[in-house]
């Protein structure tokens, strides 16, 4: 008995795969019978295989209470109009919380009483937060394009 | 309504019919939810995740294609969502919350209640390998469970996940060689 070269490991993987959930045809299975016969690693492989295909098989997922799909559509609902309500408020607090800051700075640098550190302090205050702002901004965006699993689908 | 067809239930629900959308979360509510349940390992998560899906589904209605089928298409949002949140919980996550049991049980036990040694026994491999598939890169984890314990053919595996049957098989190889080798530690 001799170990199966690369090109045939592949073939035997495969091969194994399909005979252990039942998707191979009598061909397949000879030709998998053939390969283990000549070679004690992959037989060796092929019982291992074979046992965590039983441990597997006697698995499954644990189902939920009965209350769980009796509320599982409502939720839904309630989320899709939830998020289009908190979609409204951020968008409205945005505009307006940018309108306020607006005013107040501008308030603040055409009132001459206030010393220049204070003036610098708070350009400073303002400037690291934009800054902050279009990082976070910039990272979230950098991910979505990058996010391995959006280019896996073949549409 | 409820007899209808989901090709029809989706042109509905993409004219904003909340009833026809209802009926479709209905469907595949519990696929879905178990889908969810194999990719992350918690009920809660689980259920958080699936119930977004549909959430968003249902947001993105208008770009709904009534001749594909739309559990295909919703489950698209739905690995998307459950591997994000994999990523992100991955950094949070500490050794004691790691419980296999909590999402996967034994068939069989159930079937034909084994003697107290096998059973314990049977309890601990179990315990191992839901540790082991927990500790699965995202994309075996994936189709591993979509072949154990949803029972699709690779053709349908493949179709859901988008890439070749041969790709289907090489995770699913990939998989179960890394489950072999806990089982072999464990032993």
């Amino acid at each position: 008995m001799s170990p199966a070269p690369p090109a045939d490991l592949d073939r035997a993987h495969a091969l194994m795969m399909a005979a252990l959930d039942g998707e191979s045809t009598t061909a397949d299975r000879e030709e998998l019978d053939a390969l283990l016969a000549r070679d004690a690693e992959l037989a060796a492989e092929w019982a291992r295989l074979r046992r965590v295909k039983e441990v597997t098989a006697a698995m499954t997922l644990r189902q939920p209470t009965d209350e769980v799909w009796d509320r599982f559509r409502v939720s839904v609902m309630h989320r899709a109009e939830r998020s289009l309500a908190w979609t409204l408020i951020a968008a409205g607090a945005i505009v307006l919380g940018v309108w306020a800051a607006w005013h107040l700075l501008e308030g603040f640098f055409q009132e001459t009483g206030a010393p220049w550190p204070i003036k610098a302090a708070v350009t400073a205050l303002v400037a690291g937060g934009v800054i902050l702002l279009i990082s976070v901004i910039r990272e979230r965006w950098f991910l979505h394009r990058r996010d391995p699993y959006s280019r896996e689908v073949i549409r | 309504m409820e007899t209808q067809t989901d090709a029809s239930l989706v042109q509905l629900a993409r004219g904003g019919d909340r009833e026809a959308f209802g009926l479709l979360v209905e469907r595949y509510m519990r696929r879905a939810y178990l889908q969810a349940l194999g990719l992350v390992g918690s009920r809660e998560d689980a259920l958080d995740l699936s119930q977004e899906a549909f959430a968003r589904a249902f947001r993105a209605r208008h770009t709904l294609d009534p001749d594909r089928p739309f559990y295909a298409w919703l489950y698209q949002i739905l690995r998307r969502l459950c591997f994000n949140f994999r990523r992100d919980r991955r950094v949070r996550r500490t050794l004691l919350e790691r419980d296999g049991t909590a999402w996967l049980t034994e068939a069989a036990a159930r079937a034909a209640p084994p003697s107290p040694g096998e059973a314990f026994e049977r309890a601990e491999l179990s315990k191992r390998v839901a540790a082991a598939i927990e500790d699965l890169p995202d994309r075996e984890r994936e189709v591993l469970v979509l072949k154990e314990f949803e029972d699709l053919k690779y053709r349908e595996i493949a179709d859901l996940v988008g890439v070749p049957v041969g790709t289907v098989m090489s995770r699913l190889y990939s998989a179960r060689r890394r489950l072999a080798e806990c089982l072999v530690r464990a032993t």
